[in-house]
């Protein structure tokens, strides 16, 4: 039982962390690489490369999106560290129960009403698949970057519960759940 | 309910949340979950997603990974240590003068890179041994390591303009210009005090051994010059760019970070674990700055359709103080924020509803936004809570306490609040760059 609970926490840090690994090594790729070429090509052959801008635009929503849950796994997101920082790791943990509730709200309504949204964008009885394309001459659907909403906050909730789960085993034992 | 009542109640839930240690983030967007379902019912809870939604085709904001990325490359590739070595060589006669160092690295560092945490964290493993070796005052020197690396959120590029450009819909292009000044204002502050100081107490920061004098001839001094090249570089292709219109804020971002990759590669650092690094840093930055930004937005919606803003500028209009009373308040309450909150959180929850007041005082909103980030210069310092504060104690030898940290930054949030009565004294020195830069009928970026 200990073993199983161990394995699937360990697949949803590494889905946390190959998701955000694999969203984060896209800047150098996408960015870095892209904008150079396309300022280069836009001012010194004045040959602009057309749909990039767009192309790039899309792609920043689910650049962050994407890596919240990773976030979480590095414990990156901002806290106001007043008392929560003077606490040991247990107290640490018991705090983070008391909030969690909330955590859990604001996570579900995301991933509830995200996936209401993107499949609003997706697909209806009445109309069918509902494709709508991007208006760059690379015509890529846009379905996809809304699905980015509900998945990547059923992510960080995954990657919050997982967290739920160590504190409350942190709590009552008094060790971590390695 | 009453807007008083929500007021009371939301403020008061968020505030217990966040002492609670909740991340900012979830904090605010979890309040804002229970007052749209209780007042509005949950179908009004699309509106949570139609915000993210809404914030996804923000290609601006792109420049913010960038930017973060352009700092980590710059972090290890090992040119903020040449910087340093050549501005003590030449400072370091004076007494105060490697203090004098730090804050000209900080200062030249904060035109290139658009985020704080590089610049204090570097400075910090550098530049803080080397004071203490030479007999520097620890708390003069952490002191002065910490305002010098704040100077890079002023000072632009920066992602605080950026993301403030979005909040008030005002130019992205015109708020950097503004920042030029204000922060050579505060650096020179900076500079004064730390000669003052030295000069009336010189145990506080001796000038350099007449052995490390004799050892410095001019030929090295000018051979090391060679050290502050690449940001130099940097800067001018980054403003370059953006100011002859040959590429938006974001696309010069990622010019710059090109090119930081390509200083890195000279160098001979330029490896696939600094370019990993960098990318994560700049993936999870943004993610914990777009998180936070969700649920901010999602908080002030509700609480401005409620009518909250209008109670807000009542309350402060309302006092019956002419426009300069109404606008030491909102500093106050500003610097009181920024002890607590970090920056973003504060802007998404502030800026909608102040700048409604600011307008109706009469006041340029340009000139706000620049005042607006002097006046967080001091968030960034202020205990308990100032990022500042915790990357130099990440990095500071492992004796030093949290309360020295404290005291460091005391001096130096004084001159910070002489230099954010400055730029309000003197506006002109917050938007005669941008006017001229930009004159009216020329498109800002």
């Amino acid at each position: 039982m200990k073993k199983k609970l161990k394995f699937l926490l360990s697949l949803i840090d590494a889905t946390s962390e190959y998701t955000g690994k694999f969203y984060g090594i896209f800047l150098i790729v996408f960015l870095v690489g892209v904008i150079t070429v396309e300022v280069i090509a836009r001012y010194g052959f004045n040959r602009p490369i057309p749909g990039v801008h767009d192309a790039m635009t899309a792609y920043f929503g689910a650049y962050y999106l994407m890596a919240g849950a990773y976030t979480l796994l590095v414990g990156a997101h901002v806290r106001v560290d007043v008392l929560w920082m003077h606490f040991k790791p247990r107290g640490r943990a018991i705090l983070d129960l008391i909030t969690f509730p909330l955590f859990l709200l604001f996570m579900g309504v995301l991933v509830v009403y995200g996936w209401k949204f993107a499949m609003a964008a997706t697909w209806s009885s009445s109309a069918g698949w509902i494709l709508e394309f991007d208006h760059s001459f690379l015509k890529f659907p846009l379905f996809p970057l809304k699905w980015t909403i509900p998945i990547g906050g059923l992510l960080l909730l995954l990657q919050g519960i997982a967290k739920f789960v160590r504190d409350v085993h942190l709590v009552a034992t008094r060790k971590a759940l390695e | 309910m009453s807007i008083e009542l929500i007021t009371i109640l939301m403020f008061g839930g968020l505030v217990l949340m966040l002492l609670l240690g909740m991340p900012v983030a979830f904090a605010t967007g979890g309040v804002a979950v229970i007052f749209i379902t209780t007042l509005w019912g949950p179908h009004a809870l699309s509106v949570v997603a139609l915000r993210i939604s809404g914030q996804m085709y923000q290609y601006l904001l792109f420049a913010i990974p960038l930017f973060v990325f352009l700092a980590c490359i710059m972090e290890r590739c090992g040119i903020i240590e040449d910087m340093f070595t050549c501005f003590m060589e030449w400072s370091g006669p004076l007494r105060g003068g490697l203090a004098i160092a730090v804050i000209l690295t900080g200062t030249l560092l904060a035109a290139v890179m658009g985020i704080i945490g590089a610049a204090v964290v570097t400075l910090g493993i550098i530049a803080l041994p080397t004071m203490l070796e030479r007999k520097y005052d620890q708390k003069f020197a952490m002191g002065a390591i910490m305002a010098g690396g704040t100077l890079g959120i002023l000072i632009p590029p920066s992602i605080l303009f950026i993301m403030y450009a979005l909040v008030a819909a005002e130019s992205c292009g015109k708020l950097f210009m503004g920042g030029i000044l204000p922060g050579l204002v505060l650096s020179a502050l900076f500079i004064i005090y730390s000669l003052i100081r030295c000069w009336r107490n010189p145990s506080l920061g001796p000038a350099l051994s007449k052995e490390e004098l004799a050892k410095l001839t001019w030929k090295k001094k000018f051979l090391d010059l060679r050290g502050i090249a690449p940001p130099l570089l940097l800067i001018f292709a980054i403003f370059g760019s953006i100011l002859t219109g040959i590429a938006s804020i974001t696309e010069a971002a990622g010019i710059g970070a090109f090119l930081a990759m390509m200083i890195a590669a000279v160098k001979g650092r330029l490896n696939w674990k600094n370019v990993w690094d960098a990318s994560t840093r700049g993936v999870t930055t943004t993610a914990m700055v777009m998180w936070t930004i969700f649920g901010a937005q999602a908080f002030v919606a509700f609480y401005i359709a409620q009518g909250g803003d209008k109670f807000v500028t009542n309350l402060i209009v309302g006092t019956g103080l002419g426009p300069y009373g109404i606008l030491a308040i909102i500093m106050g309450i500003l610097i009181f924020l920024g002890m607590f909150i970090d920056w973003v959180g504060i802007m998404y929850l502030c800026v909608p509803i102040f700048l409604p007041i600011i307008k109706i005082c009469g006041f340029d909103p340009l000139w706000f936004g620049v005042v607006y980030n002097v006046n967080m210069q001091i968030s960034f310092l202020s205990p308990p809570f100032g990022y500042a504060l915790f990357y130099l104690k990440g990095v500071a030898p492992p004796d030093t306490k949290m309360e020295d940290i404290f005291k460091a930054a005391l001096p130096f949030i004084g001159l910070q609040l002489i230099g954010l009565v400055i730029a309000i004294r003197f506006p002109w020195l917050c938007t005669w760059l941008p006017n001229v830069v930009f004159p009216s009928g020329v498109a800002a970026p």
